[in-house]
């Protein structure tokens, strides 16, 4: 009898370290043998997916802005890619930028161009797609570009000035955008681009911070991925594999593994109330 | 002018001008104050960026005076004051888009700090543990909105039950998003108030001797 | 000639109607009339309770206002209103002598932040509570959450207030402070982050009570009346949505209509 109740104290106030190494040791299963559990597509995802497949025509400018840093990369990593090799497919032409509080979401930017644009020789640096990097001024800077680009970039990241850059004939403000996919927390886009200008705005950032944009997306006003399952999501319906759908295994069991823990502790706790409550 | 008008008054003067200038710019559509407010924004990212020697100033000067007093682990502040200089050094020299920098930039500060980031994951569990224990209907409320979510969100959580994925995204799309609306409403509201009261000088922000001693 | 921006003109109207509720009632609390209940709220009643723990401890206190602290739009608001929170409790902690630590990632919220604590210490004669060595500044989040993770290891401070414009750092900072048995109190305007906090922090503010701190703590008259004021203000957004509801679902847009001229 005393152990079994000792065990339950136990559940009820497990040491953290325990957790740490049980969920990092969850999480190494499937990085080495792959479960392959399944992804359904939500709701949400599809109908950004299949608005983009309408809206964008050949040659038509598409604006990818990264609102945030390395840190929440590998949650939305897989739908930059997806969304970067969707837009390749239907001939788009594609600027990056980053209005993130510091340059460090450049090294972004190059991951994705090295995995997808520069891989393809179709897509010409200047001519297809352009990368103009860190802008400072957060939703001030957003207002200016949305009026005239010019006024914030007069070259793009690697010093190429505006006149040298072929795609920029076409670029003079938000009117000269198909549609914007911001990755990050910045409502200045819906604001300034959508709700000023009318350009359709794609957004894509942490789970947790799905809320934010949720009376944005009720509204009508956004397109919305959330999280690293629907950025899997979006790379299943463009069809190349990537990051997101392995990510998914460790995903599932971290969350059941969570679930559980907290199940447990509850156990563990209520029980203990119950047998104060009887002595 | 004397020191204490220089000290107490003329910040808030620079503040009321330029925050009066500010809103202004937003809803009157003469374009001479949208051109000075267009010039002091430039201004702000200007002074901000002066700011940043400020803060490189702090950290460089704390980690002297630890490295060269030899304070308790005083070799990692010489390390970090070596990393600090090598980056400066190699960025002003080579150029940040030269390939010396992206290497130290990528080799170096990119796996640390996503590194840093993942440990939000092992602090999420903790915090899950300790936090949604069941003691009263409020956080009987709070774990079941957890328990939904965490499943709705787990791509398995559809597979295991349908109904996950149904009632997880009424969650999401109507209680969720209703309280957000509430939350951005009142928080808008704040937002306007406290900008009105500071401009107006009614709120004290830490640049005047005799700042209030409340609150308990 | 148009004098305003189309759409804008109720709005600009809203805003000095919101203003004019704030002057009238501080004008009347500066008057000692009656100005109406002020609710409490437990988040800033509890701040006396945090830093006299601190004191009988004789642990310092710890401020941090998140990894989007700054003066860039959509982040100001929350940071001032950080700023007037940590003058308050700086102010309060170093009445009882209790040394104030700060942790802060954006250089312009540093310069603040260290201005207004060490304004906050020598107001109350206590200079002795403020070292500059003790409000460090860390480049970005990531190294903000690893000075953090050292303070909170070697400093174990007693208090720790997280108010700001938090990002995803807000469990892992809040953790941090759990994990150095710190009473925490927090706040942001940050809808998603602020379920974190919940999780995290002993004491709560939700919304606008962030924004509201300065005036509440104060414990002035004209902070009541500055409070009454914004509270007839949100009284009025809400009249404008069940109104414009309920007409728009009778089919009249007139609401809608006026908030859009």
């Amino acid at each position: 009898m005393a152990a079994s109740e000792s065990i339950w104290d136990k559940l009820g106030n497990l040491d953290r370290r325990i957790l740490f190494w049980a969920i990092v040791l969850i999480i190494i299963i499937p990085l080495i043998h792959p479960l392959g559990l399944p992804v359904t597509v939500s709701e949400r995802v599809r109908e950004a997916y299949n608005f983009v497949e309408k809206a964008v025509k050949p040659r038509d400018i598409a604006l990818i802005d990264l609102g945030t840093g390395l840190g929440p990369m590998p949650e939305t990593m897989p739908g930059l890619l997806a969304m970067t090799r969707q837009l390749m497919r239907l001939q788009a032409r594609i600027v990056f930028t980053t209005g993130y509080i510091s340059p460090e979401a450049v090294v972004v930017i190059e991951t994705v161009m090295d995995q997808t644009l520069r891989k393809d020789p179709k897509f010409v640096y200047g001519e297809h797609y352009v990368n103009f990097g860190w802008y400072t001024g957060g939703g001030t800077a957003i207002r200016r570009l949305a009026s005239s680009w010019k006024d914030v970039f007069t070259r793009d990241w690697y010093g190429t000035p505006n006149e040298r850059l072929p795609i920029m004939k076409d670029i003079t403000g938000a009117d000269s955008f198909r549609l914007v996919w911001h990755v990050g927390p910045e409502i200045a886009w819906i604001t300034y681009w959508k709700l000023g200008k009318n350009v359709p705005v794609l957004v894509t950032y942490m789970a947790l911070n799905i809320p934010t944009y949720l009376p944005y997306y009720a509204a009508g006003d956004i397109y919305l991925l959330g999280g690293q399952r629907e950025s899997a999501e979006y790379e299943i319906l463009v069809g190349v594999p990537g990051p997101g759908v392995p990510a998914m295994d460790y995903q599932s069991l971290g969350h059941l593994f969570v679930l559980a823990v907290v199940v447990l502790g509850n156990l563990g706790h209520i029980r203990r109330k119950l047998k104060r409550g009887t002595q | 002018m004397s020191t204490r008008f220089i000290r107490r008054d003329l910040p808030y003067v620079i503040l009321a001008v330029f925050g009066i200038l500010a809103l202004l710019s937003y809803y009157i559509a003469i374009p001479a104050i949208e051109t000075m407010a267009g010039t002091s924004r430039t201004w702000v990212v200007v002074v901000g960026a002066f700011a940043v020697l400020l803060g490189a100033f702090n950290v460089v000067r704390t980690h002297i005076v630890r490295a060269y007093q030899k304070k308790k682990d005083y070799w990692l502040s010489a390390w970090l004051l070596f990393i600090y200089f090598s980056m400066i050094v190699v960025g002003l020299s080579a150029g940040t888009g030269s390939g010396q920098y992206k290497w130290m930039y990528g080799a170096m500060y990119t796996p640390l700090a996503q590194g840093v980031v993942g440990t939000l994951g092992l602090f999420l569990v903790s915090a899950a543990y300790r936090a949604f224990k069941i003691r009263t209907i409020e956080s009987l409320v709070f774990f079941l909105g957890f328990f939904l979510i965490a499943v709705r969100q787990a791509s398995i959580g559809p597979l295991l039950w349908p109904g996950f994925e149904t009632i997880g995204n009424w969650v999401t799309l109507w209680p969720s998003t209703g309280t957000m609306r509430a939350v951005t409403i009142g928080l808008a509201i704040g937002t306007v108030a406290l900008a009105l009261r500071t401009l107006a000088r009614y709120e004290r922000i830490g640049l005047e001797e005799g700042a209030m001693v409340g609150g308990g | 000639m148009i004098l305003f921006f189309q759409g804008r003109i109720t709005e600009f109207l809203l805003i000095l109607l919101f203003f004019a509720f704030q002057v009238f009632f501080i004008l009347q609390a500066t008057k000692k009339k009656e100005i109406g209940y002020i609710r409490h709220i437990s988040g800033l009643d509890a701040i006396g309770e945090i830093v006299g723990r601190a004191t009988e401890m004789g642990k310092p206190i710890h401020l941090s206002p998140g990894v989007y602290a700054g003066f860039g739009p959509g982040y100001a608001g929350p940071t001032v209103a950080a700023l007037s929170m940590f003058s308050h409790v700086s102010s309060l902690a170093a009445s009882k002598k209790v040394p104030v630590l700060a942790s802060v990632n954006d250089a312009a919220s540093y310069a603040a932040i260290d201005e207004a604590v060490r304004v906050a210490c020598e107001s109350v004669h206590s200079p002795e509570c403020y070292k500059s060595e003790n409000i460090q500044y860390y480049a970005y989040g990531e190294a903000l959450l690893t000075g953090v993770f050292g303070t909170m290891t070697r400093m174990k401070p007693a208090g720790n207030f997280l108010i700001g414009p938090f990002g995803w750092d807000a469990v892992v900072q809040g953790e941090l402070g759990a994990y150095a048995n710190a009473m925490q109190l927090g706040g942001t305007d940050a809808f998603a982050n602020l379920s974190m906090l919940a999780a995290t922090c002993d004491f709560l503010l939700i919304g606008e009570e962030m924004f509201a701190a300065g005036a509440y703590v104060s414990k002035d008259p004209k902070g009541a009346g500055a409070l009454r004021g914004q509270d007839l203000s949100k009284v009025v957004a809400l009249l404008f949505i069940i109104v414009g509801a309920v007409l728009w679902l009778a089919g009249n847009k007139l609401v809608f209509n006026i908030l859009g001229v």
